[in-house]
């Protein structure tokens, strides 16, 4: 073996997974470095969007999700080590086509007590009659601006800080704050009067 | 349970999406990815290089079909170094000319297997998890300067790390290249034949090249012309033309073969042109779809032993600047 090899070697030691904004400036040169994004965090997004909107739509909202991420991964900063904020955020501005058919579904929800989300997956789970809490839940993100809507579900349910909303969304922290201040207000006047010890109520 | 906790727990128990949509999904992910983005433009290359289509020609006729000594690995299905570097001496780019004080700028994925290093102790800001026989990666960033008489810079990380960059000046080199050896200790000087990454002065004819990789050869490499020619590529600027005199004469070294099938450090597939010195085989990566020079790797047996994919090359006016 030659000596030029040893030049190949710079070698410090840790091997730790790559972050996602490393993987995602590799994939600048190499695409398929991209599915390595998906491996991480497609079932997350998955899940996000179903759970706004059912599986069905989910299934295809996921793919162009992250079709238009690998279009759009130029404009990625390379130095955020976890993409999914970014994730979010363009799953959130593609949901914005359907928001009529999640508020639809939120108002089935709340007047007949059966999510239409979750039916065709009834066999699936153990499922209990909706409680009174989620049939007011339902409605309220029913009449919710869905600006408002995005961001109680992006901290609540995604559980992303303020900032990472912020980022996701392309807005300042402070609005997302006072999105998210709105949303709770609503929230505890429709929960008002259920004791929170007993959240379960049938 | 505060209102925060309800809107968690509505729809918590809806399933996960199964195996069967997730892998739809990633195929049409992996099949957008693999589109090229850019199709090569070879008419156009050959008006840019004056004499480059002649000297192309001339890789084909250098490289002839090799017939292997058996201590090969079998190849995945045939294709002859020739047409690789043929490929590759079409694929070389044409770059812009480097002046004197400016710094060639390269950034690569760099993986040893080959050692192992003690992780506590001496570590200079390196989070360090060791992962028994994992192979050692990094991402390496290197400011070169291109007369050899300036101070460059280089950056390290081990990849995926967010420890930041390990940093350190690069001191005027003017004899030669830095050997880079482990974090905290001194980078040395290595005598090689000329000063700075500026090889644009390199012949631009098979028979030129061929002296010139001998005479380095001698000096640095044990007299291995094809190690000399990666050392080249590896990290230095080299006009287009060098590079197809170059691919020539790596056609022409006993024992050239290509194999397909090969992935390189940072995920790409392609093709690669190596020979075996005693078991070990040291190879040229290139794209499979552009021939692109992408990297080199150092394989025994089936084992990478080290590997170095490029990922960006650029002429910039100051060390630490990113194109």
């Amino acid at each position: 073996m030659s000596d030029a090899t040893a030049e190949v070697a710079a070698d410090p030691v840790a091997v730790p997974a790559p972050g996602d904004g490393e993987l995602i400036e590799r994939s600048l040169a190499a695409g398929e470095s991209f599915a390595a994004i998906f491996d991480r965090h497609g079932l997350a997004v998955h899940r996000y969007l179903a759970r706004r909107v059912g599986h069905s739509l989910a299934d295809d909202l996921t793919s162009e999700t992250f079709l238009l991420a690998f279009r759009l991964r130029a404009r990625y900063d390379p130095s955020q080590p976890d993409a999914r904020p970014w994730l979010f955020g363009i799953a959130t501005n593609l949901l914005h086509r359907h928001r009529r058919t999640e508020v639809r579904q939120y108002q089935a929800f709340a007047r007949t007590g059966v999510d239409p989300v979750a039916e065709p997956h009834a066999e699936l789970v153990d499922r209990v009659a909706a409680t009174a809490a989620s049939r007011r839940l339902a409605a309220v993100l029913a009449k919710l601006p869905a600006t408002e809507r995005d961001v109680l579900l992006l901290v609540a349910r995604e559980e992303l800080s303020l900032v990472e909303v912020a980022r996701a969304l392309d807005i300042p922290a402070g609005t997302v704050r006072s999105r998210l201040h709105s949303a709770r207000q609503r929230l505890r006047r429709a929960l008002a009067d259920l004791d929170p010890s007993t959240p379960e109520e049938h | 349970m505060n209102d925060l906790d309800y809107v968690r727990d509505l729809r918590g128990d809806l399933p996960p999406a199964d195996d069967a949509t997730l892998d739809r999904i990633r195929t049409a992910l992996v099949r957008e990815a693999h589109q090229p983005a850019v199709r090569p433009r070879r008419v156009w290359r050959f008006a840019a290089v004056p004499g480059l289509a002649a000297a192309v020609a001339g890789v084909l006729l250098a490289a002839g079909p090799w017939t292997g000594t058996g201590d090969e690995p079998p190849m995945a299905r045939e294709l002859s170094a020739s047409e690789v570097l043929a490929s590759a001496a079409l694929a070389a780019q044409q770059a812009p000319v480097v002046r004197p004080d400016q710094f060639v700028f390269i950034e690569s994925i760099q993986t040893d297997a080959s050692e192992s290093f003690p992780c506590d102790g001496a570590n200079d800001g390196w989070r360090c998890e060791p992962e028994r026989g994992e192979p050692v990666a990094i991402t390496r960033r290197i400011w070169l300067s291109a007369d050899g008489q300036q101070t460059g810079r280089l950056h390290v990380q081990p990849r995926g790390s967010r420890s930041g960059w390990w940093e350190t000046r690069l001191e005027a080199c003017p004899r030669g290249v830095w050997l880079v050896t482990r974090p905290g200790t001194p980078i040395a000087c290595e005598r090689t034949p000329d000063s700075g990454a500026d090889r644009s002065g390199a012949p631009a004819d098979a028979a030129g090249m061929e002296q010139y990789l001998r005479e380095r050869a001698a000096k640095a490499n044990g007299g291995d012309v094809f190690a000399a020619a990666s050392d080249l590529l590896r990290d230095s600027y080299l006009r287009p033309e060098s590079q197809v005199a170059l691919y020539q004469v790596v056609g022409r070294q006993a024992g050239v073969t290509a194999q397909d099938g090969v992935v390189d450090a940072a995920g790409r597939r392609g093709v690669s042109v190596g020979v075996s010195r005693n078991g070990v085989r040291m190879e040229l990566v290139f794209d499979g779809t552009t021939y692109k020079y992408l990297g080199e790797r150092v394989v025994r047996g089936k084992t990478v032993v080290r590997e170095s994919a490029q990922l960006r090359v650029a002429i910039v006016d100051r060390p630490g600047q990113l194109p």
